[in-house]
């Protein structure tokens, strides 16, 4: 069955809003498989170094990644958005199985198809430690 | 005492407005001189960079001159994203060698570069989809 995932593009300042706000929501249940169904069935992904494509790859590195990233909690901000691509900058922190805590910054690149559904991201990342003390995100 | 500088094309942006800006970054950093690629920022230009946050031409010279002196034969392509007002977003893709010669290509801005092999420049090997400005 065709997929519609409202809001469609092209996209408005407020639908671009409503889009991050709603990957952000999605993202911070650190459940890959509701997450994975924002993304087309052969959506196609990088995530700093790693290369993929489809919603089985999109859930199986979601799962690594929370498996790694305790705690994981998230905030996306829109940048800029064109018809139907969106820019984000986002921050999110986790700590890892030594209780290590990290703070990562990315810049995220969406494109979406016409029913809403992300069919491209590009994502990279950089993470550096933090003390528990200077969580933002709690 | 410094001048206001104006550096057209000037916001808002429009398609080729924002292409031509995109062209004219890429072109700048290509050219690895830290002086010229410094002047395109405001006085108080604020960056990250990866896990580097720092702020000022000053910063920036001395970033770019760290950057370009491990960064050998460094090589950049910059694709525009989206638009919006004032603010651009882009794609890059650059490679370089270290000094060992070890080939690396970079994807915007992380740290987990890819490994390549010579083999492996575009032109080179088909299947290695870049295109890179000539």
């Amino acid at each position: 069955m065709e997929q519609v995932r409202p809001p469609v593009p092209p996209f408005t300042e407020e639908t671009a809003r409503q889009k991050v706000k709603a990957a952000q929501d999605g993202w911070n249940s650190r459940d890959p498989e509701k997450v994975s169904l924002a993304y087309t069935p052969d959506s196609k992904w990088r995530n700093r170094d790693e290369f993929f494509e489809g919603r089985e790859a999109i859930v199986e590195f979601l799962k690594r990644k929370w498996a790694r990233e305790l705690d994981y909690r998230l905030e996306k901000n829109l940048w800029c958005f064109t018809e139907n691509r969106i820019a984000v900058r986002f921050e999110y922190e986790s700590r890892d199985a030594e209780g290590q805590w990290w703070r990562s910054h990315g810049n995220e690149l969406w494109e979406f198809d016409e029913n809403g559904l992300m069919r491209r991201r590009d994502a990279s990342i950089n993470d550096y430690k933090i003390d528990e003390t200077e969580r933002k995100f709690r | 005492m410094a001048q206001s500088q104006e550096r057209p094309p000037l916001p808002p942006f429009d398609e080729a407005s924002a292409r031509e800006k995109v062209k004219k970054a890429q072109d700048a950093w290509n050219s690895r001189d830290p002086e010229k690629v410094s002047l395109a920022y405001t006085e108080d230009s604020e960056w990250r960079n990866r896990d580097e946050f720092f702020k000022g031409r000053e910063e920036i010279l001395a970033f770019l001159e760290r950057k370009w002196a491990r960064e050998l034969d460094y090589k950049l392509m910059k694709e525009l994203w989206c638009y919006q007002g004032n603010r651009i977003s882009v794609r890059f893709e650059y490679e370089s060698r270290d000094e060992s010669g070890q080939w690396w290509r970079s994807h915007l801005h992380h740290p987990n570069t890819t490994k390549i092999t010579a083999m492996q420049r575009p032109g080179e090997k088909p299947e290695v989809a870049v295109e890179f400005a000539a």
